[in-house]
């Protein structure tokens, strides 16, 4: 390892030499507060190693994983959001489990995972950062102790998961059998035209899983009953960082493997796009249990996000507009759904999570904050104007009509047209007068003070966007 | 220069301060917010008024934002001064601060609500920092916002006492109307940048001419659309009548200084587009001519003097069109500035009369007031002298300008038509002084100030505004010819043309001074079948209310009553319909069963599997 990939690792570093002295320091001192202000610590250490990691240019350690823009734009990305997750969670849990150092150090350590996943070049490191972050997920879905919703979605995601980890395996595997390398790239000049079959079959398989980790259609039914039973910061946790980084390196896999390269997986994802933007609008449109409604909500989104995939990756995309309307949409995504995740669990003091929208009506008129965050957040999912949501929605049309895929294009204007119901129904519940029996719920100041960060973020980058842009032309530009 | 930016900002402030603290402030610190604001902004725009000019450049763009650059789509907000802004701005902002000052003496302690006060100076400044993104606006989107921006305010002020019914009405018909005129330039504005590509004014107009004449002629047909409705010209011009029911230093700055003067400084604007086109020109001016006699007949009939007055701004708008047809573009805002001066004059004062006849606008219960309220008399003798275009005051020049441009330009007919125009002004204004000022007293006016603070603030602006009726039109306007080109030279201000348009207006105030004050006996005239049929005719507008109410109001709300169900709904009702029963089907499918998922996912996987081997 030469001097400038250690230079370029050093977020990485950091942040798993901070687990490894947390790990000890907890064993030590079980102490709830120096587990959660170590772990912000340590991801806030991370953040901070990122422009030295970026000035070492793009590095590849090992073939494993390369270190460029791309990668360290995604680590910055997960470890704010693991920190708004940290943050929201440290009142959270104390009404739902007694032992709670473990959770800050299963967040760094998923943090660590997804890092990984999102700088992955070659199997291993896609592998080995999936499961890392994976089998943190699995402990954190099912972490409050005595509730049976949190262990029955640990259950399901655990078994799920686990098979769509295997399939992703076994595509690895088969695509490994054609071109005898791990790495993505591959040259395809020397694979024989009869291992193509098994290479698109390993390739359509690989695809699969990471639908699956997507929740794309029709892959999606874990998802509204993970996103339901799991603490509700977890699940923004799950919604955010674990679909961030697999569609990280799904983008990177596309474009270095030239996935799109053959139709056949064009014609794949467009037809998996088309479903996921209509059925996860259909499927939330009537949707009173908060928590699913935001569940079928990703699934149409991860959906709209394909279209960036589909720009990028394709022969004769537009591979810098493709990959930058992909970050673009994440970040605004990261913030709408942490924001509505945030507001969840401020209202989530007692052992029951305030998941039905009829918790929510007349939140206005007692929690003015949280609900002017949570009615932002739901016009910003709506893709409403002056919200980050109509910024990067209209990015994606832009890229798609640059693209010229007409028909993701199409789905996503209805898919957007059904999906305005039901955030509208949101904002009606928010701002409508409040009926005199609900009590009036106290909340935890962090929680409202990182929520309300989102809120302001959502509507800053709505109309001033220039800045988030300029910083991501200059990460993909360096990378 | 660039302190540009602060004069939309300070109206704009002002207005976030008013609305932002919802009527809790005292009237005092509204006064000073909502005049000041504006104040500062007439200043601010003085300082840079005199750096441009002092600069020599064409023109200055401020950019202020740039939202987002996606591809070739990067909107920014920029402000763009060259001298028709100047212009524009001056006057919006100089006398619209002068009428903000008036009003904070006369709506002091007028508003029938504990917030009105508050609530008057928001709406006020909000229209002043609309307008001037309308004229300072150098893309059509942001003129585009502008424009509707001021016509919500307009909706706003002119239903301000809110709680009469009728003024609610008048509101809805304004915004209705213009909102006609609105479509018509939405739709203009879409042709033209589906032709251009551009929304920035200067580029759009610099393509216009490699355009194909037939689509230029439409696209400027549908701007002049929007433009008549906001302007109040024939045959959008109805709402401008009612538009009276607000209060009145309303009516002077929106309804005569400046809204509704906004479609004259949209073609002006325009201006390059409009030179392509021989027949859009024809248009303009023949809607000018028409709403020109139009509107000085009606007001000859009328009996409120705010209606009087709005016919007159409606006739006086029309000199403006008429004078972009023909060409003379400097000439028109040239009009368009002594207008807002003499005009606004004559609002402020005919609205201190108003308040001393306890809120009467029949003239027909005024009488003998010249010297029961001199200033008021004093302010509108010197404001109609202007409207009359009395030689050297500052209309004469602006009309004078106007009518020997349409002589050597367009010929007989509009100079014959503005001359007559001329002289019907002359004689409705002189019918307005003698019966509200002369003969005898018939109400008692009463101190309606309050207090010297009231009256000081009402005195000044008028005086101010006398100064600029009698003077403003020495200014002259050279600073425009850069942008709309000179005025055209008159040869001669003696040759009989030039004698003629300037004797009309003296020779008519004689005529109207003798009929008025009934030395000449016009009765037999009046009473006379067809003088009754006429004066009823006149009196109604010339029967445009009626006529739209019988062929668009009528049958539309028949249609509206027989269409109850709204059969257009129903495909909106299917389409709801069938998503829900998606909705609900799809819903099936969430058993919450962990094998059923399984077996869904293997299914999925299968699917999938089978897609791919169809391929290969």
């Amino acid at each position: 390892m030469t001097l400038l990939q250690a230079q370029a690792l050093l977020p990485y570093f950091v942040l798993s030499g901070g687990i490894a002295l947390l790990l000890v320091l907890v064993a030590w001192l079980r102490s709830e507060i120096v587990a959660f202000a170590g772990a912000l610590l340590v991801l806030f250490a991370a953040l901070f190693a990122l422009p030295t990691a970026f000035e070492a240019g793009a590095q590849v350690v090992d073939g494993i994983v390369r270190v460029d823009g791309f990668a360290l734009f995604f680590f910055g990305l997960f470890a704010l959001a693991a920190a708004v997750t940290a943050i929201l969670a440290f009142r959270y849990l104390p009404a739902r489990a007694a032992h709670r150092q473990e959770f800050y150090i299963l967040l760094a350590i998923a943090t660590l995972g997804a890092a990984v996943t999102a700088s992955a070049v070659n199997f291993a490191g896609f592998m080995l950062g999936l499961e890392v972050l994976s089998v943190s997920l699995y402990v954190m879905v099912a972490y409050p102790e005595d509730a049976k919703p949190p262990l029955e979605a640990a259950a399901k995601y655990l078994v799920l998961s686990g098979a769509a980890s295997s399939t992703i395996l076994f595509g690895m595997a088969l695509i490994y059998l054609v071109t005898g390398t791990l790495a993505f790239a591959y040259d395809g000049a020397e694979i024989a035209r009869n291992d193509r079959a098994i290479l698109v079959l390993g390739q359509a398989l690989l695809l699969a899983g990471v639908f699956f980790k997507l929740s794309l259609v029709p892959f999606h039914m874990w998802t509204p009953d993970v996103y339901q039973g799991a603490p509700a910061p977890v699940t923004g946790f799950v919604a955010t960082v674990s679909k961030g980084a697999v569609f990280a390196v799904l983008l990177r896999y596309a474009l270095d493997a030239d996935l799109f390269h053959s139709a056949t997986a064009g014609s794949m994802v467009v037809l998996i796009g088309v479903l996921s933007m209509i059925g996860g609008n259909v499927l939330a449109l009537l949707q009173t249990n908060i928590k699913r409604l935001l569940a079928y909500s990703s699934i149409a989104h991860m959906g709209y996000l394909l279209i960036a995939l589909l720009v990028a990756g394709a022969p004769d995309g537009n591979r810098d507009l493709g990959v930058e309307t992909a970050l673009v949409y994440l970040v605004g995504y990261f913030a709408m759904t942490l924001a509505a995740f945030g507001v969840v669990t401020a209202l989530s003091r007692t052992v029951e999570d305030a998941e039905e929208l009829g918790a929510y009506t007349g939140l206005l008129w007692r929690q003015p904050v949280l609900a002017a965050v949570l009615v932002a957040a739901a016009l910003s999912l709506a893709g409403i104007p002056l919200t980050v949501g109509f910024i990067v929605k209209f990015y994606v049309v832009a890229a798609g009509v640059e693209g010229a895929a007409w028909t993701l294009v199409w789905a996503l204007i209805v898919g957007s047209a059904i999906g305005v119901y039901y955030y509208l129904r949101i904002v009606f519940a928010v701002i409508k007068r409040p009926t005199p029996d609900v009590a009036a719920t106290r909340t935890a100041w962090e929680g409202v003070l990182a929520t309300a960060a989102l809120g302001v973020a959502m509507v800053a980058l709505g109309v001033h966007p220039t800045p988030l842009l300029e910083l991501l032309k200059a990460m993909l530009g360096g990378g | 220069m660039e302190h540009l930016w602060l004069v939309p900002a300070l109206p704009l402030l002002g207005f976030l301060v008013l609305f932002l603290t919802e009527g809790r402030l005292p009237d005092r610190v509204v006064a000073v917010v909502g005049a000041g604001s504006v104040g500062l902004a007439a200043l601010v725009a003085l300082f840079v008024g005199y750096q441009f000019t002092q600069s020599g450049v064409a023109s200055h763009p401020q950019v202020l934002w740039t939202w987002m650059a996606v591809g070739s789509f990067a909107p920014t907000v920029t402000l763009h001064l060259d001298s028709l802004s100047l212009v524009m701005m001056g006057v919006v902002t100089g006398v619209g601060f002068l009428i903000h000052l008036y009003a904070t003496g006369y709506m002091w302690k007028d508003h029938e609500e504990p917030r009105g006060y508050s609530r008057f100076f928001a709406y006020m400044n909000l229209f002043v920092f609309a307008m001037l993104m309308l004229v300072l606006g150098d893309n059509l989107l942001v003129l585009f916002l502008g424009w509707e921006g001021v016509g919500l305010c307009s909706y706003l002020l002119i239903g301000f006492y809110h709680r009469d019914g009728a003024n609610g009405y008048a509101a809805r018909k304004a915004f209705v109307v213009t909102r006609v005129g609105d479509t018509a330039l939405a739709l203009g504005l879409f042709l033209l940048f589906w032709e251009v590509g551009t929304l920035h004014i200067q580029d759009a107009l610099d393509q216009a001419a490699a355009l194909d004449k037939t689509t230029v002629t439409v696209i400027c047909l549908l701007l002049l659309g929007g433009a008549v409705g906001k302007s109040a010209q024939v045959p959008l011009q109805t709402w401008l009548p009612d538009a009276m029911a607000g209060p009145t230093p309303v009516s002077a700055l929106i309804h005569a200084a400046t809204m509704v003067t906004a479609g004259v400084y949209l073609i002006a604007r325009m201006q390059g587009l409009y030179l392509e086109s021989a027949d859009a020109r024809h248009v303009v001016a023949l809607v000018g001519l028409v709403t020109l006699l139009v509107s000085s007949f009606t007001a000859l009939a009328q009996t409120d003097i705010k209606r009087i007055l709005a016919y007159s701004t409606m006739s006086q708008i029309g000199y403006m069109f008429m004078a972009l047809g023909v060409g003379a573009w400097s000439a028109a805002i040239f009009h368009l500035m002594t207008h807002a001066f003499f005009k606004a004059l004559l609002f402020l004062a005919a609205g201190s009369v108003i308040l001393a006849m306890h809120h009467e606008q029949d003239i027909f219960k005024m009488g003998g007031l010249r010297k029961k309220l001199p200033v008021p008399f004093w302010s509108m003798a010197i404001g109609s002298l202007g409207l009359m275009a009395f030689p050297f005051t500052s209309g004469f020049f602006s009309k004078d300008a106007i009518l020997l441009t349409a002589w050597t330009e367009a010929g007989w007919l509009y100079w014959g038509g503005g001359v007559l125009a001329a002289g019907l002004t002359a004689l409705y204004t002189v019918r307005m002084m003698v019966i509200t000022f002369w003969g005898e007293t018939k109400t008692e006016p009463h101190d309606a100030s309050h207090g010297g603070f009231s009256r000081t603030n009402m005195w000044l602006p008028l005086v101010a505004l006398c100064a600029l009726s009698i003077g403003g039109g020495w200014f002259g306007i050279g600073v425009l010819d850069d942008t709309l080109g000179a005025l055209i030279e008159v040869d001669s201000h003696f040759s009989p043309v030039a004698l003629a348009t300037m004797a009309m207006p003296i020779l008519m105030i004689g005529l109207g001074w003798l009929i008025f004050t009934g030395r000449i006996n016009v009765q037999g005239l009046v009473d006379s079948a067809v003088g009754r049929g006429l004066r009823r005719f006149f009196a109604g507008g010339w029967g445009f209310d009626w006529v739209y109410d019988r062929v668009f109001v009528g049958p539309f709300v028949w249609f509206a009553k027989a269409n109850k169900g709204d059969f257009v709904d129903w495909t909106y009702r299917l389409t709801a319909g069938v998503v829900r029963a998606t909705h609900y089907v799809a819903a099936l499918t969430q058993s919450g069963r962990l094998r059923w998922y399984a077996a869904n996912m293997a299914a999925g996987l299968v699917v999938l599997l089978l897609f791919v081997a169809g391929w290969l």
